[in-house]
């Protein structure tokens, strides 16, 4: 009976993923605070543990779907932000659901090795927590100062600094501001996705016919340091405070050397679900919530032993398997969807529905977060510097919460 | 990697999952504990208790029952409709553990007249 009911929460956690995952804005916290509030009626009927899995599933489906707006239409979460570029270049290319696949493939491969290393990490986590927090603020820092000083030139530099800064000060802004719903999803979506629309529209560019090919092939050695670099990257962010998968992105990029733009791809889709699924060792063995759907399931179940952790990754690897098939699918339907429409009416059609969701989640504050974030997300690329400095919006808060 | 390969892996991934849970499963589900070993130290655990009810107090909303082991600890109910549980029947209940004038006592999540 105990069986079913897990399989059954597996389903309906996957099923409420597509929805997380595909549409912009939805994220599972809000899946995950529906169902808190929920939780006095719905364990009348079923054990917390049960609900703990709907939620691991969901997110898990989550971490794999959510590549499939991005890429397509150029509307990121926080998680897969820094995709967005070289998704949409691909895109360009006519290879929209093969920059997909990419992350699918990251997603996959690192859920696999992730959840194969987590029983010989249990022992050591509280070690490596103790002793890593007291550095993030400088490990940032660091990482950022290299990312600044890796642009060619003074002027470069100068301009990749002043973005970084400019972009860390609004994101201090949208994430202070008080009494605002998603504040992310305007910031997020200004900074790397509307921005990359409107100058793709300036550049006059038509999306091509998309193919369902299998022309990408990646070097073992850049795809093997891509899921090494994200499952350790993913899993030490996942286990300390206000770091996620951006972060975890910022340092990896920095510690594995050029991948390029394939391997890049699978980096991101790697870190976004083992900086998941390792957030539940954090909170097996230091009983701490490190994002939105944890601290849901804190609330619903306390704490876990030993046994809820394995049925946790037992339910991430069935919800890892069926997102896999669900992403490939859904990117070939996006894949003969997108090129029926004319890319400016898509663009359009985008920018409204983005300007709609972030009007209907964070009103008219939202609005002017999102063309204040479109604004300053168009300068790295018409200056012609990293856009992934613009990620400064994240990081510069989390560096003040460390420092100060 | 192939699309292939990788639709392969996922089954495989899945099928690993499936087994996880099928094994693990058998040896979840919340304790079962005697009334004698929950204090207030088991505040906000989930527990299951067996015991017979001697007390009912049934208000509009909330119902309290009594429940002995021989040591008795009090439910609260929250309720839907009528409660039809009378004295003497034989009950088991999940619940959350709470706190109440420095006594321990469960907030029920699930009752079912064994």
């Amino acid at each position: 009976m105990m069986f079913l009911e897990a399989m059954a929460a597996v389903l309906l956690g996957c099923f409420a993923g597509i929805f997380t995952g595909l549409i912009p804005g939805v994220h599972i916290n809000l899946v995950s605070l529906l169902l808190v509030s929920s939780s006095g009626y719905l364990l009348g009927f079923t054990q917390p543990i049960i609900l703990g899995i709907f939620i691991v599933s969901m997110a898990v489906t989550h971490t794999f779907l959510d590549s499939v707006p991005s890429i397509f239409l150029g509307a990121p979460d926080a998680d897969t932000a820094l995709s967005v570029l070289p998704g949409h270049r691909l895109l360009l290319e006519g290879k929209g659901y093969e920059a997909v696949k990419l992350t699918v493939i990251g997603s996959l491969l690192s859920l696999l090795l992730v959840i194969a290393i987590i029983p010989f990490s249990l022992s050591f986590v509280p070690f490596l927590y103790i002793h890593i927090q007291p550095y993030i603020g400088w490990i940032l820092i660091i990482v950022s100062a290299f990312m600044i000083i890796k642009e060619t030139g003074w002027d470069k530099r100068f301009w990749g600094f002043f973005v970084f800064v400019i972009s860390g000060v609004l994101g201090l802004l949208v994430l202070t501001w008080p009494n605002l719903n998603q504040p992310l999803f305007p910031l997020l979506s200004g900074l790397f996705g509307l921005s990359t629309l409107l100058i793709s529209l300036k550049d006059n560019v038509e999306i091509p016919k998309q193919f369902i090919t299998e022309s990408i092939s990646i070097p073992k050695w850049k795809s093997t340091r891509a899921i090494l670099g994200a499952t350790v990257t993913g899993s030490v962010t996942g286990l300390l405070p206000g770091l996620g998968s951006a972060q975890a992105a910022i340092i990896a990029m920095q510690f594995v050397g050029k991948l390029g733009m394939y391997a890049f791809l699978v980096l991101i889709g790697g870190i976004n679900t083992v900086n998941f699924v390792f957030s539940l060792v954090a909170f097996y063995t230091l009983e701490k919530a490190r994002n939105g759907a944890v601290v849901a399931m804190q609330e619903i179940l306390k704490s876990i032993d030993m046994n809820g952790l394995v049925m946790f990754l037992g339910a991430s690897l069935i919800a890892g398997g069926i997102a896999t098939l669900l992403t490939l699918y859904i990117s070939k339907l996006f894949s003969q969807w997108i090129t029926k429409i004319k890319y400016k009416q898509l663009v359009s059609g985008v920018a409204i529905f983005i300007t709609l969701l972030v009007f209907y989640f964070s009103s008219w504050y939202g609005l002017l977060i999102l063309v204040t974030s479109t604004a300053v997300g168009m300068i790295p690329a018409l200056l012609g510097v990293k856009r992934s400095l613009a990620m400064g919006c994240l990081i510069l808060p989390v560096i003040l919460f460390f420092m100060l | 990697m192939k699309e292939s390969l990788l639709v392969k892996l996922a089954l495989i991934t899945s099928l690993a999952g499936i087994l996880m849970l099928f094994l693990i499963s058998g040896h979840i589900g919340v304790e079962e504990k005697p009334l004698d070993k929950i204090s207030v130290e088991n505040l906000e655990d989930y527990v299951k208790v067996n015991g017979m009810v001697t007390n009912v107090i049934d208000t509009d909303n909330v119902a309290i029952l009594k429940i002995t082991q021989p040591r008795d600890i009090d439910v609260v109910v929250f309720k839907n409709g009528p409660l039809n549980i009378s004295k003497g029947a034989n009950v088991e209940i999940i619940g959350k553990v709470d706190e109440y004038k420095n006594k321990a006592e469960i907030i029920a999540e699930l009752i079912r007249v064994t």
